[in-house]
């Protein structure tokens, strides 16, 4: 699967999301260029959940635009994927490695066209790519929490998305698993994907990320991660007074 | 064999047989989604709400089933839709609104029978008699059968996306909202094609223990869903032969067959049954 050279880019503009018409982000304006990996950072509750879900086009927006490739996030639905966070998916669900990842097909296949040798291919190319080959038979619950996070690129990868928006992917992962996790990312990202991580764990967001979000409400900084990353803006993320009533992520 | 074919020289007890395979394979199908989708409880409510639906239908238009039937459907949809409604227009969450509904729709049912000129017996409603099986009744359980399996196979890409995951199913442009409404709704068709066969009451069990029984064995969904079909005829023929012999009501047998199918995978299912996994300790 090829993806085109050309710049592509991600705009959000004047963005604001509310919850019980409750701003959970305010006014945000963002610029992400595909082939980033871009690690979102900000404390409990300061919106990295709900900027994800936008972008997926789960939410709606209270006013201002998100454009992929001058797109909507309807309009560019097949080209986004959402990945949730592991422990809001029922593991216990009766499929296999290869059942789910064949889950991204369908929605470019719909209800009524067959499943053709093409989209078995892009399904092996997938459990190949993502090292799940072997592990293709298997329930989801008898896989590793790694494996599990694989499992999910896969199946985005099988639905030829161009942006993966990962809600805290290494959330439970031991150091053996972040790191493999990593490189897929910085693998997925490298073929000019946008890769957008909701992330907590500050110590090594530096090796994770080329650009950072830092967010509490409201953007507080975004750049590359070497000009964004500092004592003072992280300071300034973290200590930024929330608006009263928001709870939610 | 005489046991087994003896019964089958009447009539009545072919067209219960058609009215087993037919309901027993649907709602047995059905259940893999129902279980999936944690419906079981939402079932039980719009089993119950079908009473004062058939009793209008008995009120206006007799003992005929297709009044009885449009009655039926029409009481679920009322407390399905009128749960939604209150749910989202009060601070009242949907479990609470359907159970306050259902309980309501059921008490009026049972007031309701007691104004019908028809003499109806409450007993035939409630647990059913699958030996009392009209033409009419098999030609909608075929309809019904028909529809059903169609949207089921024909949907299942869309229903699996949605039971697995509804925010990722959204986020690939599947509706999900339709797709559950329509899941409900070939719920409701489903357990009225049953309410003579089981009544109700048990009309519930059809439609969750089939499924529930293939998911302690498989990890697949298509095992889940078919095995669930093929289990829900053979429990109902058993079911049908039980009562048969025994004189015992068909829908009480019926269910008590597909509950001890359910049990017996509970203890000894060799991948989720209990005993093993002591075993293995």
């Amino acid at each position: 699967m090829s993806v085109n050279d050309a710049v592509h880019s991600l705009e959000v503009s004047h963005l604001t999301v509310c919850y019980n018409c409750v701003p959970v982000l305010s006014g945000m304006n963002l610029n992400l260029r595909c082939g980033d990996c871009v690690g979102l950072i900000g404390p409990n509750g300061a919106g990295k959940t709900t900027l994800l879900k936008a972008i997926a086009g789960l939410l709606p927006l209270e006013s201002g635009t998100i454009r992929l490739h001058g797109k909507s996030p309807q309009a560019a639905q097949r080209e986004i994927s959402y990945l949730p966070q592991r422990e809001q998916v029922d593991w216990d669900f009766p499929i296999t490695v290869r059942g789910m990842v064949d889950m991204g097909r369908f929605a470019l296949l719909g209800n009524w066209k067959p499943f053709t040798r093409q989209d078995a291919s892009i399904v092996d190319q997938a459990l190949a790519t993502f090292g799940l080959t072997e592990l293709a038979g298997r329930q989801i619950k008898a896989l590793s929490g790694g494996q599990q996070q694989r499992v999910f690129l896969a199946r985005s990868w099988a639905q030829q998305a161009h942006v993966y928006l990962l809600d805290e992917p290494f959330e439970g992962l031991d150091r053996n698993a972040q790191q493999e996790l990593a490189v897929t990312l910085h693998k997925l990202s490298a073929e000019g994907r946008l890769v957008i991580v909701s992330h907590h764990n500050m110590s090594n967001v530096a090796e994770l990320f080329s650009h950072v979000i830092l967010l509490n409400g409201k953007l507080i900084a975004s750049g590359a991660v070497g000009d964004v990353f500092t004592p003072e803006l992280i300071e300034k993320a973290f200590s930024a007074l929330r608006p009263v009533g928001t709870g939610k992520n | 064999m005489h046991w087994l074919t003896d019964p089958f020289h009447f009539e009545f007890m072919q067209r219960a047989l058609l009215g087993c395979l037919l309901i027993g394979f649907t709602n047995g199908y059905l259940s893999a989604f129902v279980v999936l989708r944690r419906m079981a409880l939402l079932a039980d409510a719009l089993s119950h709400s079908l009473l004062p639906g058939l009793a209008v239908g008995a009120i206006f238009f007799g003992l005929a089933p297709l009044g009885l039937f449009a009655g039926a459907l029409c009481a679920a949809g009322m407390v399905a839709l009128g749960g939604q409604l209150i749910s989202r227009s009060s601070r009242l969450k949907d479990d609470t609104a359907i159970a306050s509904l259902y309980t309501v729709a059921f008490a009026l049912g049972i007031l309701l029978l007691n104004y019908s000129k028809v003499r109806v017996d409450l007993h035939h409603f409630l647990f059913g008699n699958i030996l009392g099986l009209t033409d009419m009744d098999l030609w909608i359980s075929y309809g019904i059968s028909a529809v059903t399996l169609l949207l089921l196979v024909s949907q299942q890409r869309s229903l699996l996306l949605c039971l697995f995951d509804p925010a990722v199913a959204k986020s690939q442009g599947v509706a999900v909202t339709r797709v559950l409404y329509l899941l409900m709704t070939l719920m409701v068709l489903a357990m009225i094609s049953s309410l003579q066969a089981v009544g109700v009451v048990l009309s519930l069990g059809l439609l969750v223990m089939p499924g529930a029984t293939i998911y302690l064995w498989s990890d697949s969904f298509d095992a889940m869903a078919w095995g669930g079909g093929v289990l829900g005829m053979i429990g109902s023929c058993i079911g049908l032969l039980i009562s048969y012999w025994t004189n015992i009501g068909s829908g009480p047998a019926i269910v008590m067959v597909l509950g001890v199918f359910l049990m017996a995978s509970y203890l000894l299912s060799p991948r989720y049954g209990i005993l093993v996994r002591l075993l293995r300790r």
